[in-house]
């Protein structure tokens, strides 16, 4: 008896560790999680809701803007993503390296991830600014549009893109760092000893071996980028027209206009499509990925 | 701590608090019946300045009323803050909200309350009373004077380019603006990165579409109307594609702001802006001479006519019960007599004709464009679409924005628009749709 109760509480012991944080996590995610599949059924305006059925999704779906918002929203996620592994892995290596101003410079390429996105977003909508913005005049030489590149529908995507890329890759090479950092140095000796080039050195030692690290950094950046919004609504709201908007800007647009029960269709309707293209790449990725 | 003296606390509070409600309702009677009531308003110069102004006149002649201001927003979140206040019925007793389309998402009927037998609304004029009237109820009085959409001009850069008078027709403008455009100037002022300043053209066309079209409003609403279909209601949208297509806007308009607007047509640098005219008091003082203000031209000068806004109003809270609800409509009805009129003409200088019947007369001196504006205001006038009927979709700045920058045509961005308008009109549950 006196055993039993033991192991009961052996069992239940290491539960009541997880239980605050579990409370946390019920309260604020997943119980408005579970809530909003029950309300993207639902016509609903705060004040009373409705049975609609599929309504919402039918509505969604059917939103014109919608393909151009999902295209969006991969070419964000995808280009942001690739950008900050690539530029990245260029920034980690070069700041393992012994060169002067090492910790300077790896500080200064981290201060970006801590400046609010809001702040950056708005700074950079001034610095693009025809006439008077700083960054546009010093491009105009290069003989970029008049109309300022968060202006001109063409380009307004991609100078978002490269705004998140610099905010956002600080974090990616520290994870670099952190990675290489974990590489031991036997390899490289004995790679020495074989008398191999610093090129054949990164493509047959760093690269393979940084791969846990890299499949985060994809992870991280490409679930980043496709639900990505507060950086989008600060520099163009989605705009000129709706040239930059993707799928969180779009729900969010519908939210403020009151559909409430339809923007919750939306965020369902993202929230299924990110774990449909998440979960198998993570596992495909971490397949690949050797053994130090 | 353990349970028993838990208990003991526990119950020690409960008493004490027990004991402070005694208090409180025995000392009440005594303090000569001083009610408080909470007023909200949205955090813009104009609205706070004009409630101050509004709240110390009222305090004055009620010193048994005590009215605490509290503000909120602007905008779509705004919009929020009000639907989640009322839904959760932590609404202040009085607020002010848009009066129109946007009032009928509030569900008015239920969580506002009716005045329509109060003696003070009959001093509130009859075309206020039908854009704050939801389901037989008649919910609000007005805050604010009446506006027109129309287009700002420079008066200098027009005597500059020779152009004499204001256009009457549409064709005289594109003349006059190709005029201002040979002249050196930016014709016509475009502020798109405010995507909502695009929908002038559209929206204060409306005074020619019902001119052509009277029952327009009651069909679109009843989904008998398409607005790609509608010769005369897609004249607005065609409007923007023709100055674009002309290059009559500003090469920089995709991220201009409306303060850019205001600040060019103010100094001339553009000599045409499309604007509501609460914007007049943002023009700075000393270029106020300068800057006239003309209704927006149909295709015939004999129906030359503004289209007007209603302006915000003031509503009491269904939660309001008691003396709370006494004192807000002694609010409600301040507000919407002379000496509200003059509280708010003195706050936040005259801007043009108040909604009731006795109201606070036009000073000796005010701006160029509101004197512009009183005079419109007594010819031939159509309220904008908006107050006749609830459906407006809510991406048409955004699609107006991608015709002013050519990234479709007028027919495909009225097309998209008539798409937008279901959405609308199915969360407001109406017929037809």
């Amino acid at each position: 008896m006196k055993n039993k109760l033991a192991k009961t509480h052996l069992r239940t012991y290491p539960l009541l560790f997880v239980l605050p944080i579990g409370v946390i996590f019920g309260t604020l995610y997943l119980f408005p999680t579970v809530t909003s599949f029950y309300y993207s059924t639902q016509r609903w305006s705060l004040f009373d809701t409705q049975f609609v059925g599929l309504e919402n999704f039918a509505t969604f779906f059917q939103d014109p803007f919608l393909l151009g918002g999902m295209i969006n929203t991969f070419i964000y996620a995808f280009l942001t993503s690739g950008l900050k592994v690539v530029v990245g892995m260029l920034l980690g290596v070069v700041l393992m390296s012994s060169i002067r101003f090492r910790a300077l410079l790896r500080n200064l390429v981290f201060f970006p991830v801590l400046v609010s996105t809001i702040g950056v977003g708005i700074t950079f909508q001034e610095l693009m600014k025809p006439q008077t913005g700083l960054l546009h005049e010093a491009l105009s030489v290069f003989g970029i549009t008049e109309m300022g590149l968060l202006g001109d529908p063409a380009t307004a995507l991609y100078a978002v893109i490269a705004v998140d890329v610099w905010k956002g890759v600080g974090l990616a090479t520290v994870i670099f760092i952190a990675g290489m950092a974990t590489i031991p140095a036997e390899y490289y000796e004995a790679a020495k000893l074989d008398g191999v080039s610093a090129i054949q050195n990164f493509r047959h030692i760093v690269l393979p071996l940084l791969r846990p690290a890299t499949n985060t950094v994809i992870i991280l950046s490409l679930i980043g980028g496709l639900k990505s919004f507060d950086l989008i609504w600060a520099m163009t709201g989605g705009g000129p027209g709706f040239a930059s908007d993707v799928m969180a800007s779009l729900i969010y647009k519908q939210y403020t206009s009151g559909f409430y029960g339809l923007s919750t269709a939306g965020n369902v309707v993202m929230f299924v499509m990110i774990l449909i293209l998440v979960l198998p790449l993570n596992r495909y990725l971490s397949k690949r990925e050797v053994e130090v | 701590m353990n349970f028993g003296k838990f208990k003991r606390t526990l119950g020690l509070t409960l008493a004490s608090v027990a004991a402070l409600g005694l208090v409180a309702t025995s000392v009440a009677p005594a303090q000569a019946a001083t009610t408080t009531i909470t007023w909200l308003t949205d955090n813009t110069p104009s609205a706070t300045k004009a409630a101050q102004g509004i709240v110390a006149a009222f305090q004055k002649a009620n010193p048994n009323i005590k009215v605490t201001l509290t503000t909120r927003p602007d905008g779509a979140e705004g919009d929020n803050v009000v639907k989640t206040k009322l839904a959760t019925k932590t609404m202040e007793n009085v607020f002010t909200y848009n009066s129109g389309a946007l009032l009928a998402a509030l569900n008015p009927s239920r969580t506002l309350v009716d005045l329509k037998n109060e003696a003070f609304m009959s001093s509130v004029l009859p075309s206020f009373q039908s854009a704050v009237t939801s389901k037989g109820s008649v919910v609000g009085v007005p805050f604010g004077t009446a506006m027109g959409g129309g287009i700002y001009y420079n008066i200098p850069a027009f005597k500059a380019a020779g152009i004499k008078g204001t256009p009457k027709t549409w064709n005289q403008l594109i003349s006059a603006a190709r005029k201002l455009k040979a002249n050196g100037v930016d014709a016509i002022c475009g502020t798109f990165a405010d995507s909502w300043t695009a929908q002038l053209f559209v929206l204060a066309d409306y005074h020619n579409v019902q001119t052509v079209n009277p029952r327009f409003a009651a069909d679109f609403t009843a989904n008998k109307i398409k607005l790609a279909k509608n010769p005369a209601a897609l004249k607005g949208f065609q409007r923007l594609e023709q100055v674009k297509r002309l290059g009559l806007y500003n090469s920089d308009a995709n991220t201009a702001t409306y303060n850019d607007g205001i600040a060019r047509i103010a100094s001339g640098k553009c000599g045409m802006y499309p604007m509501l005219t609460f914007a007049t008091s943002a023009i700075p003082v000393a270029n106020q001479k300068d800057v006239g203000f003309m209704a927006q031209p149909g295709d015939s000068a004999t129906s030359y006519g503004l289209t007007t806004w209603m302006p915000a109003a003031a509503y009491i809270s269904a939660t309001t019960t008691g003396a709370k609800l006494t004192a807000s409509k002694k609010l409600l009805a301040f507000i919407a007599s002379k000496a509200g009129t003059d509280a708010y003409a003195k706050a936040n200088g005259y801007e043009g004709p108040f909604l009731v019947t006795n109201q606070s007369k036009a000073p000796a001196s005010v701006p160029r464009a509101t004197k512009d504006l009183a005079a419109l205001v007594s010819g031939k006038t159509t309220p904008a679409l908006e107050f006749l009927s609830a459906v407006k979709g809510p991406n048409l700045p955004s699609i107006l924005v991608q015709i002013a920058s050519g990234q479709v045509s007028a027919v495909e961005g009225a097309k998209l628009y008539d798409k937008d308008v279901v959405a609308q009109a199915r969360q407001l549950g109406l017929r037809g749709w």
